[in-house]
């Protein structure tokens, strides 16, 4: 298929075909009426010159000023400068003196040993909360964390959304996930091309959300982990719903600022728990204090039903 | 923007094009709310913008205010950018309710299995027209990423397409040849 033909057929797709007027109607008249009768910032304006050389016009890490159990911001002086209430920090224990990568391939090794579990049913039910940072101060409205399930069942997933099950969309795993590293490496790739850290996390994310990988699988994951640049070990910590883990932590600037992403396992199975990301160096013009989580994701369970929900 | 006058020419300029990335992504009711507040942004803060830059700084806002509508309205979950992937496609059918034709579910359906980020540099060069210099951005990366985000895209929205069904093509092609008159 040509590069044209796909662009004719993207464009017979176009959900705005037919649905734009070049013309301003009268409701976007009274919604410009409604904008310039609010309040301009004070001070210099800004330039978006300005913005791009901080990362923060496409990036990733963004804000989102978050609601309990931390709302806690702290005004200083009038809108624009109170902090955004972000997550508690966690607390790491650091434990174990050997280098992170001796840490997690010895993990992976008993890991590997543990006995394979058997699904009892065909549908595979995965619950998570998490929350990020969305959006800087253009949005001054609080979000609270989000809880989410998600049925995966052959190889499509189906997110619980409001008491509806959603459409199902595509997994891009292939059928059988290889446990030898260097198979599976790419078989991540598929999905989140590169070599970076933030490519692996990503996969790596997007598997907890999608599968439940077993202690194979999970101990090639480790290895994979180990072999990134710059991991380093955090020690055990309780994670955001009381479980005790070990974790493991690169530091990455994929999301427009410096971060460090954490990933948490299980002390005894090396299942994942929870990824979290933290802002350690400099917050660029995010309303956030230094160290700050900007992003966590808890997983939380994953079991089998014998069928999807009504 | 020197003043409320600039702006409103500003408003006038692009308000359309703005607005068409909300339905696309949102839908045409609240594709108003991400309009609104995208502009709302500019002129609040103050933005001064050269005429090129108006486009790239004004989709990169909307995709912000986009994901942060999705989040608040609940509609994204753990699957959130895999979810907000199918999201447009979704919308399109709501809109297009009688539109059933094949070759463009099929482009709908098979836009919902490329990966997200893959998606939205194809969309962005495909439906909003921008360049990959303005893709990369918008997106916050570098102009070479973005291509190979298009570029990667299109081989596989190509190869998805061949594997659904050839027809596909044909439906549309006769389609578009009906009203090409």
């Amino acid at each position: 298929m040509t590069d044209q033909q796909i662009k004719e057929l993207l464009q017979a797709a176009d959900p705005a075909r037919g649905q734009v007027d070049d013309q301003l109607d009268a409701q976007a008249y009274d919604d410009l009426r409604k904008i310039v009768g609010t309040t301009r910032r004070r001070g210099k304006r800004a330039t978006y010159g300005r913005l791009a050389m901080t990362g923060l016009a496409g990036a990733l890490v963004v804000v989102v000023l978050v609601a309990q159990p931390w709302a806690g911001s702290s005004e200083e002086g009038g809108p624009g400068t109170a902090h955004a209430g972000t997550p508690p920090l966690l607390k790491y224990t650091p434990q174990d003196k050997r280098p992170a990568k001796e840490q997690l391939l010895d993990f992976a090794a008993r890991v590997r040993a543990l006995p394979a579990e058997v699904p009892s049913g065909p549908v595979l039910r995965l619950t998570t909360k998490g929350w990020y940072l969305v959006s800087g101060d253009m949005t001054e409205s609080y979000i609270e964390p989000q809880a989410a399930t998600a049925y995966v069942v052959d190889r499509q997933i189906r997110s619980l959304q409001d008491g509806q099950l959603g459409d199902p969309i595509g997994v891009y795993w292939p059928n059988e996930l290889s446990a030898d590293p260097a198979v599976l490496k790419n078989q991540l790739a598929y999905a989140h091309p590169g070599n970076s850290p933030d490519s692996f996390l990503a996969a790596l994310g997007d598997l907890q959300a999608e599968a439940n990988p077993g202690p194979k699988l999970r101990a090639a994951l480790m290895t994979l982990l180990a072999d990134q640049p710059g991991i380093t070990a955090d020690g055990t910590v309780v994670d955001r719903f009381g479980r005790r883990g070990v974790a493991f932590s690169l530091v990455s600037d994929g999301g427009g600022l410096p971060s460090k992403k954490t990933v948490i396992f299980d002390v005894k199975t090396g299942v994942v728990l929870g990824r979290e990301e933290m802002l350690t160096e400099d917050a660029g013009k995010l309303n956030v204090p230094i160290p700050s989580v900007i992003s966590y994701t808890s997983y939380l369970s994953r079991d089998y039903l014998p069928a999807l929900p009504k | 923007m020197r003043d409320e006058r600039d702006f409103a020419e500003l408003y006038r300029r692009r308000y359309p094009a703005i607005y068409a990335y909300g339905v696309r992504r949102v839908g045409p009711e609240s594709a108003r709310e991400v309009a609104a507040e995208v502009f709302l942004v500019l002129w609040r803060r103050r933005i001064e913008l050269a005429e090129d830059e108006e486009l790239p700084w004004l989709y990169g806002t909307a995709r912000k205010v986009t994901a942060n509508l999705l989040r608040s309205e609940k509609r994204r979950s753990a699957l959130t950018q895999r979810v907000s992937s199918v999201i447009a496609v979704g919308v399109a059918g709501q809109l297009d309710p009688m539109g059933a034709v094949d070759a463009v579910l099929d482009v709908r359906a098979a836009l919902g299995r490329l990966s997200p980020k893959d998606q939205e540099a194809l969309l962005l060069v495909e439906w909003e027209g921008v360049d990959l210099a303005a893709g990369a951005r918008i997106t916050g990366c570098s102009p070479n990423t973005f291509k190979v985000r298009v570029h990667r895209a299109r081989r596989k929205l190509g190869e998805l397409l061949k594997d659904q069904a050839a027809p596909a093509v044909g439906v549309l092609a006769v389609r578009k040849g009906e009203g090409d008159d």
